[in-house]
């Protein structure tokens, strides 16, 4: 999910309406979001949500793994003396190697147990973080990173340059997880090694995502992965110890992995020697439990056993916890966005007419204000608050009459058509939405099927075009800080066939301003062909842009210090947390 | 015909019913929508990578081939890896398991403790006032649907009245090193008394709610049994050399009582199996039901062909078991028992 | 009967014998009638089954079964205008109860009208023809009744398409087995009656033997079997919604309901309780109706 570097305003605003308020203000708009077009905003959402949604399982089902006994639980008293935080995620760890990890889940592991280059901070700005320092070449091609001195991993190794080198290797060669990404754009071969702390990155274009990227590139423990390789396709380096990585971690983050139960929890202790050190009562452990019954994450939190819970319980969920002692909700804003994504090359949502005809048929206000109140208004694809945005462009309205209209001008009558919509099974909200989607286009003369699926089934429909279903219920952010994510991953012909472009949009105009952005330096100039983006994406309704999401978390009240950043999971940097 | 004779047919039988169930079961994974090698590798993987990956499962084999492998995975007690937790299904199974058969004990216990007297003294009072409260209890047990019992059972003493943990098996301040599984016996092995009281605490619950239908059954035949053989004379005469009448009873009517109840437990272990999936849902339990639900949703059909041998394994045991037992005794309660219920 | 029968023409055997078994069924008939158990749960399948019939006009609310959502006024507790609440899309919990009973009787008809025929005529052929054909018909069942039910739906539908049809097919692919075993015993022993005996000397072909002059006599421990089935199959069809493969969501089955409801407790109780009782009561109707026709019938077919 993108979050956005709202943050600035996160005191003063934690109501939706001062927030709106603000984000409608230009001025003081543009002030907290400086630095979105380039090293802005990092949002990795995208897969996440599509993830978070994936294994979201029936109501009456679930991979919970609530007993705590099977797992070694330390308890907040234990001889270590620290004390363990409790969290719970709603889908399960796919895997814990950092060149394959795109889910929400999967990033919050890979957070915590590895450091990339650089970091966002609460504004979405780049800082230092395993680069202590870095330059820019002219030609904006060749990037220069200086390690810092001393950062070790996890083994004791000392983190050089060779490591990063060795990781950007293992991630082009392994070529899953988010290595498309930089396909095109970087070629390992140009990763070179200056000296024992620095390292250059020539691209082989200029890109002006490229920093915002890198948040995405964990670096591993060269020597150690070298340690434990078992036979593989590469070589000489074996099967660079994805077996290995599986269930251990080689990187230098905050914390170690203590335990790994895929299905229903992982944990961490504290890594004493972490290279910023370590403030006043940090926790020992941290342990993520896979719980997706809300009940079960109700009645945990009430009696302690829980300290925070993830963003995807129910409305009544949060409003319950509210009520109980020793327990807060709050409420951030985030750049994700929940859309209905329209296959546009099948019948009948090929035909722009009943896209649009969908797109003012389908009643907003009561998506937001019942479904998922606090959200806000969307506005075409990029977030509000991404200053980037264009306010300008057009955002359909609930006008079933012109809808109907539509319709009518094409030549379609009532039952003429029939689509279907496809959501995560048992995902309350999106079962609603489905439901209000199906009223409302039962209006309008369209009839719709609902076709609950597991997220697995989604992901697969999306990679082939006859396959995938004509409207697709996704929450997508930004997955790097940039809005170039928001409309290369969706729209780009090249990146179509994933859950993120089920759309299929081929269209050359689209084509050729995404590529225009990227090899954009100036800011206003970019910003501005973002601009010619939106209104054109706007003239083609390949998605309802439904609402901007607000994420809700509950937390014990001895839980302090979590720290909002706009980039998937980056909020979820223990690090931050302090016990009081 | 001999004994011996009958209990081969038996076991036969057991064998082919275990075939034929392997061949449906196998036929139904391979109808499975999705893409199980896509789903293993995750959205972002590509073309290749997914072919690849369906080739080492054997996935491109053809049907007979994919068949075999399945059998002898099967007799070698390998029932492949599990797509979800890339862990073999067996050792899936095994962690899942022994939670299940906990429960399921329990609730035996529990059946038992609470359906066999309550069957008695409905005997001892034929057609009075007690007997026909019984009655309607029986009668309500069995027709109420277990997951409902369930609910019912978290609503009132989970959330109104705060008595007793509504999910789980043990509460998370407990940490028990697992040796077998069974938390009731690793508490116990770990000297961990409080921890050990706490499994029963979150057993209550659940184990109650599972018991209700046996309850119901098994307080009817204990009572119509009992009823036949509180009739017949080596009762009275008993009772007229002067013994006590509880020793009466307990001792010498109920053992005799006691078969077609025996058959009704047997019979009852059995169904438990099922119906357990539907409470370990409601209670969050940890058990098979979970597993194999939770890889039908998911699709992960090494699990669940793992699940369903191995419940079907289960049951036809038990099915063989009670069979040798009763053959023994009598052939012709069993099927006047099955009918019955 | 002596050897005069031999005189006597099949015919008049044949009305005396219908004379017997209708005076039966009339004495059978007041027997019931002065339990009242049995009257109770006769009544309440009355009145489920016409309301579910009557759904459309009975329910103060019939278009919330179907594409309605109101979520303004969800989980709206029981009230003068919702007396059994709303759920968490608001739509009426009692209207789509009794849309509910619909489809709980659907899945009763289909599955008992495939699985207690094939039963019936298996059993009928098992038991009549003997020998080989008996054996291969009752190894099936019991190779069929060996696996578990639960279990066994669950993975079929999970296989097909988890929706209402398959379910039912799911369990109607099970449910001929208890059928054929009570049917072939009844008829196995049935077999060597004197009746069946004069009906064969008078010329009659097996499949009058079977079905006009056997299964007549099966007749009553099959109808008993079969409304206690009823109950069974809602039970069934309501566990398998609960889990998720059964009824879909937004179709208002009444297992669906139950399962959607519990992740509103205990604030929207109702949400999960309403839907519950009315299974039990349905099932609670066929189990006393059957308990009592059981009863009744015992005295009769006590031979």
């Amino acid at each position: 999910m993108g979050q956005d570097s709202m943050e600035k305003l996160k005191s003063p605003l934690r109501t939706t309406e001062a927030l709106e308020e603000t984000l409608r203000d230009p001025g003081s708009r543009r002030s907290f979001l400086k630095g979105l077009g380039a090293a802005g905003v990092a949002g990795l959402a995208g897969c996440t949500s599509g993830d978070e949604n994936g294994s979201t399982e029936t109501d009456a089902s679930t991979g919970d793994g609530d007993d705590g006994s099977e797992d070694t639980t330390t308890d907040g008293d234990s001889e270590s003396g620290g004390q363990t935080l409790r969290l719970n995620a709603t889908q399960r760890f796919g895997t814990i190697d950092p060149a394959k990890g795109t889910d929400y889940t999967q990033v919050m592991a890979l957070v915590n147990l590895y450091d990339p280059l650089v970091f966002p901070d609460e504004e979405g700005n780049l800082q230092p973080h395993l680069a202590d320092d870095w330059s820019v070449s002219d030609d904006n091609r060749t990037y220069t990173f200086e390690i810092r001195e001393d950062a070790t991993f996890h083994s004791g190794n000392p983190v050089r340059a060779e490591d990063v080198q060795f990781s950007v290797e293992r991630f082009f060669d392994i070529n899953q997880g988010y290595a498309s990404l930089l396909t095109g754009v970087l070629s390992k071969e140009n990763v070179t090694v200056v000296d024992k702390r620095t390292v250059d990155f020539t691209l082989d274009r200029v890109h002006s995502p490229f920093l915002a990227t890198l948040v995405l590139l964990f670096i591993v423990d060269k020597k150690q992965v070298m340690d434990n390789t078992a036979d593989g396709e590469f070589d000489d380096r074996g099967d660079y110890s994805q077996k290995w990585l599986n269930s251990n971690d080689a990187g230098s983050g905050p914390y170690e992995l203590a335990s790994f139960e895929r299905q229903s929890s992982i944990a961490f202790s504290k890594y004493d020697d972490y290279w910023m050190g370590w403030g006043e009562d940090p926790f020992e452990t941290v342990e993520i439990r896979i719980i997706t019954k809300d009940p079960t994450v109700r009645s945990l939190m009430k009696t302690g056993e829980l300290q925070m819970s993830s963003q995807y319980q129910s409305l009544e969920t949060y409003q319950a916890l509210e009520e109980e002692e020793g327990v807060r909700v709050e409420s951030i804003p985030t750049v994700t966005l929940f859309y209905m994504k329209i296959n546009t090359q099948i019948e009948p949502t090929n035909d722009p007419a009943v896209r649009e005809a969908m797109a003012y048929g389908f009643d907003y206000k009561t998506a937001r204000n019942e479904i998922s109140p606090g959200s806000m208004q969307a506005q075409g694809p990029l977030a509000p608050a991404f200053g980037a945005h264009d306010d300008s462009i057009e955002q359909p309205t609930y006008d079933p009459e012109r809808a109907r209209q539509v319709l009518a001008d094409a030549g379609y009558e009532e039952g003429d058509i029939t689509i279907q919509n496809t959501y995560v099974k048992s995902f309350g909200l999106e079962e609603k939405m489905g439901l209000l989607f199906q009223q409302n286009m039962n209006e309008i003369g369209i009839d719709v099927e609902l076709n609950p699926q597991t997220w697995g089934t989604m992901t697969e429909l999306a990679t082939s075009v006859e396959d995938t279903p004509h409207v697709n219920q996704v929450f997508y952010g930004p997955v790097y800080p940039s809005p170039d994510t928001v409309f290369y991953n969706q729209y780009h012909s090249d990146a179509a066939s994933t859950w993120m472009s089920m759309e299929h949009l081929e269209d050359d105009t689209i084509d050729s301003l995404i590529e225009e952005a990227r090899s954009t330096v100036d800011t206003d100039q970019r910003n501005q062909i973002y601009a010619d983006l939106q209104s054109e994406l706007a003239g083609l309704y390949p998605d309802l842009f439904v609402f901007v999401q607000s994420k809700k978390h509950a937390f014990a009240d001895e839980v302090q210090g979590y720290t909002y950043r706009p980039a998937m999971s980056f909020d979820y940097w223990s690090h931050d947390f302090t016990h009081k | 015909m001999k004994y011996w004779q009958y209990l081969v047919r038996r076991l036969v039988g057991g064998f082919v019913s275990l075939l034929g169930l392997s061949v449906i079961i196998f036929a139904v994974s391979r109808v499975l929508p999705g893409n199980p090698a896509r789903m293993a590798l995750g959205a972002m993987a590509s073309e290749e990578q997914v072919q690849e990956l369906a080739q080492e499962m054997g996935l491109t084999k053809p049907l007979w081939a994919q068949y075999v492998d399945y059998m002898q995975g099967l007799l070698t007690g390998n029932l492949g890896q599990s797509l979800e937790t890339k862990r073999a299904v067996s050792t899936d199974v095994l962690q899942y398991l022994p939670a299940t058969l906990e429960l399921i004990t329990v609730a035996m216990f529990f059946t038992i403790v609470i359906g066999i007297p309550l069957g008695v003294i409905a005997a001892q009072n034929k057609d009075g006032y007690v007997d026909n409260a019984t009655r309607l209890v029986a009668f309500v047990s069995v027709s109420v649907p277990g997951f409902f019992i369930g609910v019912m059972f978290q609503l009132i003493f989970g959330y109104l009245l705060e008595w007793l943990p509504i999910i789980g098996r043990i509460g998370s301040q407990f940490s028990v090193t697992r040796e077998t599984g069974f938390l009731l016996v690793d508490t116990l092995l770990a000297g961990n008394m409080a921890a050990h009281a706490d499994v029963w605490i979150h057993l209550l619950l659940p184990g109650l709610a599972l018991s209700m239908a046996g309850i119901g059954q098994v307080m009817r035949i204990t009572r119509s049994s009992m009823i036949d053989v509180q009739d017949q004379d080596y009762v009275e005469a008993e009772r007229s050399f002067g013994l006590p009448s509880w020793l009466v009873t307990y001792k010498y009517t109920l053992k005799n009582a006691f078969i077609p109840t025996l058959t009704i437990l047997g019979l009852l272990y059995a169904s438990l199996l099922g119906n357990a999936f539907l409470i370990e849902v409601v209670f969050s339990w940890p058990g098979m039901a979970l597993y194999g639900v939770t890889a039908v949703m998911n699709n992960d059909f090494n699990a669940v062909v793992g699940v369903t041998m191995t419940i079907g394994l289960a049951f036809v045991t038990i099915n063989f078991l009670i069979d040798v037992l009763l053959g023994r005794v009598d052939p012709r309660i069993r099927l006047q028992v099955e009918e019955a219920t | 009967m002596n050897t005069g029968t031999e005189t006597i023409s099949a015919s008049v055997l044949d009305s005396l014998i219908s004379v017997q078994r209708r005076e039966r069924w009339a004495r059978a008939w007041k027997r019931f009638v002065s339990r009242p158990m049995s009257v109770v749960g006769l009544g309440i399948i009355i009145v489920v089954v016409v309301s579910a019939i009557l759904a459309p006009y009975l329910a103060p609310y019939p278009q919330h079964a179907g594409k309605f959502t109101d979520f303004a006024n969800a989980l709206q507790g029981p009230s003068l205008t919702h007396p059994l609440g709303t759920d968490h899309i608001g739509r009426d919990i009692l209207s789509r109860i009794l849309f509910g009973y619909r489809l709980s009787l659907m899945m009763i008809t289909v599955v008992l009208g495939f699985g207690v025929p094939v039963g019936i005529v298996l059993g009928l052929v098992a038991g009549y023809y003997g020998g080989w054909t008996e054996t291969v018909i009752m190894r099936l069942t019991d190779t069929a009744l060996a696996l578990p039910p639960l279990v066994m739906a669950l993975a079929i539908t999970s296989a097909l398409q988890p929706t209402l049809w398959n379910a039912m097919l799911a369990i109607a692919a099970l449910w001929w087995t208890w059928h054929t075993r009570l049917v072939q015993s009844i008829v196995s022993s049935e077999r060597n009656e004197e009746y069946v005996q004069a009906a064969e000397l008078a010329g009659a072909g097996p499949l009058h033997v079977m079905f006009r002059e056997i299964l007549p006599n099966c007749l009553s421990p099959i109808l008993v079997k079969v409304t206690l089935d009823a109950g069974f199959v809602i039970l069934i069809g309501a566990g398998l919604s609960f889990i998720g493969v059964g009824v879909q969501p937004p179709r208002p089955g009444l297992g669906t309901m139950v399962s959607q409801g519990t992740g509103y407790l205990p604030e929207s109780w109702w949400f999960a309780v309403f839907p519950g009782l009315a299974i039990f009561v349905l099932v609670m109707g066929f189990n006393m109706l059957g308990d009592g026709l059981r009863d009744v019938f015992d005295v009769e077919v006590n031979r």
